[in-house]
């Protein structure tokens, strides 16, 4: 797969501000352009990721960002994949890109989040599962986590301890991020002292609904040439892969998984599918990361993570991270950004912020969080229902 | 969506149909607490009521460690 430039990244950085989400979106596209020395005017293309928690404007996110910016009569389009919509968004501008429809887009992704746990839309819908998981089942999205979590204790001997680790780790990363809303340094204590949300985890160790906004001016690595910028930082792979049938892990928003009677038990799960899809495009290979973000929507999911993307074996991703493998200054870190865990989740926006992080980390341009000499790193999250989402940057 | 003071924890569990070879969540009957339980556990479905008005009991699924009934453990 070829590849395109970034020639330009921005963000508004996370909070509970409570503003109208366009104010982040423009914020952060402006940063992108301003970043890439890349006027607005310029722009053929935007690719706005949606949110669904912001009205109308935030289904047609493409021409609401534009719109804010200043119709210039470029070419739109606006894509919801639930957490996977800023890689879908940026997918989509590779394509015009790559095909030659376009030269340099804009990808913008905001939201702005009401308090407390994600709730189903509005309405009662017994045909959709999303809506169903909450009224039958009183099934949360921290319920998932903490299944997932339990699996790890019971399959690979992972202790509570383990996940506030992450934690721990991951707000010693986010002291150093500007765009982060949470930037104090927790220890085991703190977490062990807050409330219980969904056992095992607790409420330090559950990523919080933020807002936020995170943009990328990209373009054809030729159009970035012409532009004087003979070195940037390339999107090397992007996966927005489905799972597979059998999948036997449930995934959100589901209430059960498929059935793996007739197939057998699959091997590599969905989770590993879209790290590979990735790694085939870029050509890469997991021993050659120098960093990753991944989606820790809990403490507890990013080992999962750790394991899905190849850095160790399946189950041994506590001993990369007891032994400091994955912390600042180790072997390869994870979430130099702080995560979500320093961020807390605006959806359209974080596979975004996720790239942005890989843009300042290549440049060598992200402060006391750098990750020294960096040249590949890889993000990661899904969307639910299904939505691949993996980006591999590369300079 | 933020829980009111009323708040009561419940239990779910994610429970693997042997012959079917799927899994398949659902609340846990009243009366057990997650530590009551531990992964492997034989489960059995039960109907209980999820909530009822003026007019109805409004039945669900529902999991329950085996042999609960019978031996009286509430």
């Amino acid at each position: 797969m070829d590849d395109i430039a970034i020639l330009g990244v921005g963000m508004h950085p996370w909070g509970k501000w409570g503003r109208n989400f366009t104010e982040y979106g423009v914020k952060a596209a402006r940063d992108a352009l301003a970043d890439a020395e890349v006027d607005w005017e310029e722009i053929q293309f935007v690719s706005g990721a949606n949110s669904v928690r912001c009205g109308y404007p935030g289904y047609v996110s493409g021409s609401t960002f534009a719109n804010a910016l200043g119709f210039t009569g470029c070419q739109l389009a606006s894509s919801y994949a639930a957490c996977a919509s800023g890689a879908t968004a940026l997918s989509i501008a590779r394509a015009q890109i790559l095909s030659g429809v376009c030269d340099v887009a804009l990808v913008v992704g905001a939201e702005t989040t009401p308090k407390g746990f994600f709730a189903p839309n509005a309405g009662e819908r017994h045909e959709d599962p999303d809506w169903l998981r909450f009224h039958l089942v009183g099934a949360t999205n921290p319920t998932y986590f903490a299944l997932y979590a339990r699996r790890r204790m019971e399959l690979y001997g992972d202790t509570p301890e383990d996940f506030a680790a992450v934690k721990v780790k991951n707000s010693r990363h986010g002291v150093f991020n500007p765009n982060a809303r949470y930037t104090k340094e927790y220890d085991v204590d703190d977490i062990a002292n807050s409330p219980m949300v969904a056992d095992p985890l607790r409420l330090l160790e559950i990523c919080a609904t933020s807002d936020g906004g995170a943009a990328l001016v990209v373009s054809s690595l030729e159009w970035a040439a012409s532009r004087g910028v003979a070195d940037p930082v390339r999107v090397s792979g992007i996966s927005t892969v489905s799972p597979t049938y059998p999948n036997s892990v449930i995934e959100l928003p589901y209430l059960a998984s498929d059935s793996w009677a007739a197939a057998g038990d699959e091997t590599m799960t969905f989770k590993d599918n879209i790290a590979g899809r990735a790694y085939e495009e870029a050509s890469v290979s997991p021993e050659d990361l120098d960093f990753a973000e991944v989606y820790d929507l809990s403490s507890a999911y990013e080992l999962d993570w750790y394991e899905h993307i190849g850095l160790c074996e399946r189950g041994d991703a506590a001993k990369l991270l007891r032994a400091g493998d994955t912390a600042l200054g180790g072997r390869i870190p994870v979430n130099p950004s702080g995560g979500l865990g320093a961020f807390g989740e605006a959806v359209p926006a974080q596979a975004i912020a996720q790239v942005c992080e890989m843009v300042w980390q290549l440049r060598g341009e992200a402060g006391h969080r750098q990750v020294e000499g960096a040249r590949v790193g890889l993000s990661i999250n899904h969307g639910m229902f299904g939505h691949g989402s993996s980006v591999i940057c590369t300079r | 969506m933020i829980p009111g003071d009323e708040f009561e924890p419940y239990v779910i569990a994610a429970v693997e149909l042997a012959d079917e070879s799927l899994v398949v969540l659902g609340q846990v009957v009243d009366g057990v607490s997650a530590g009551d339980l531990s992964v492997g556990m034989e489960m059995e479905l039960v109907i209980d009521v999820l909530y009822s008005d003026e007019e109805h009991d409004y039945l669900v699924w529902k999991w329950a460690p085996v042999g609960m009934s019978e031996n009286g453990e509430q």
